[in-house]
């Protein structure tokens, strides 16, 4: 992330200023002094030992090198509506560094009563550019790229270097396009789908067709008949990140397994393919 | 022979979360669905014992079954 002269230069700062804490303010100074970028700056820090504010509470529970790993991870949602809007709020406030954000859509009324990302505010905004403004308010460590494009459009680049995808989608046509797209890039998916009060969550590894296998020819899911309350999006896309960060820390088994949510009766399964 | 048959979500309306039934030796699974009144095609998620299975499957006493219908929302 850094040359040995850059490193050299930021190592001199933070002798003569004895940083011992680094704070988001002295990041931010630190960054326009040197033109190097937040995320390299608190990437150094880490190496040092020194723990940036932001990421204090999180250390003891992903240790200091899972904290670097995750700022040198680059991942994709794909979805930035209820599920992928607290995907990416958790991925970005985790310090995932660079984050590719892809939805064709704009926000409209009935995403309100679920959709982190949109406000009376931004309604007829595009999903992929109000991701990056919510990032960029929150994480100045975290590149968020938006793609205002459904996922079988995006251009090959916008996937280089993708070591994790966040299935987000509502369409079950285009998660069994993402199936088939990672799987020809060796890269995992972590799934997520609601309706009503449940959902589920998995992960989906190169060449095991968990989707192809629950999904079938089927055009649609109950979502249809229940549609999606407040609540539940928030529980799949959190259960989502924890796998998601797990497999980032290289502490993911590998197994065929789906997990099913039940929030009406509190109940929690896990099932085996 | 006892078979236990467990549903999940939507499944459950109008119909209950778990049950055992008594059922004749040879049963399949989709007579088991048959009787309950749900089309093979609504389920997206089958098993018999906590594992993938298909519908054709023939029962034997002590069998689970659990099916789930497809979610797809996000």
């Amino acid at each position: 992330m850094l040359t040995a002269e850059e490193k050299n230069r930021l190592a001199e700062i933070f002798r003569r200023e004895e940083i011992r804490e680094l704070t988001v303010a002295t990041t931010q100074r630190i960054s326009r002094e040197t033109g190097l970028s937040i995320r390299a700056i608190e990437y150094f820090a880490l190496e040092k030992g020194i723990v940036p504010r932001r990421y204090a509470r999180s250390v003891g529970t992903f240790t200091l090198d899972g904290q670097k790993k995750l700022l040198q991870s680059r991942v994709m949602v794909v979805g930035l509506g209820g599920l992928g809007g607290y995907v990416l709020e958790e991925l970005v406030r985790a310090g995932v560094g660079e984050i590719v954000g892809v939805d064709g859509d704009v926000f409209d009324e009935t995403n309100l009563n679920r959709q982190l990302l949109a406000g009376e505010r931004n309604l007829g905004g595009r999903k992929g550019e109000e991701a990056v403004k919510r990032a960029a308010e929150i994480n100045g460590a975290v590149k968020v790229t938006g793609f205002s494009a459904r996922v079988e459009h995006l251009p090959a680049a916008a996937w280089d270097g993708v070591e994790l995808v966040f299935d987000c989608l509502d369409s079950i046509q285009a998660r069994l396009f993402l199936e088939e797209k990672a799987e020809s890039l060796g890269v995992p998916v972590i799934h997520g789908a609601i309706g009503g009060w449940y959902g589920q969550v998995g992960i989906v590894w190169p060449g095991n067709r968990l989707l192809t296998k629950i999904y079938r020819e089927k055009k649609s899911g109950i979502e249809q008949a229940l549609g999606n309350p407040p609540f539940t999006p928030a529980v799949a896309a959190s259960y989502m990140v924890a796998l998601g960060i797990k497999y980032l820390l290289g502490q993911s088994e590998r197994e065929n397994a789906l997990y099913f949510f039940d929030l009406e009766n509190m109940e929690f399964e896990k099932i085996c393919f | 022979m006892k078979v236990e048959i467990r549903l999940f979500a939507t499944f459950r309306n109008g119909r209950f979360k778990k049950e055992v039934w008594d059922l004749p030796e040879g049963t399949k699974v989709k007579d088991v669905l048959d009787r309950l009144g749900i089309n093979p095609e609504e389920v997206a998620i089958l098993l018999v014992n906590g594992l993938d299975a298909d519908p054709e499957r023939v029962l034997q006493d002590g069998d689970y079954i659990s099916l789930f219908p497809p979610v797809g929302g996000g």
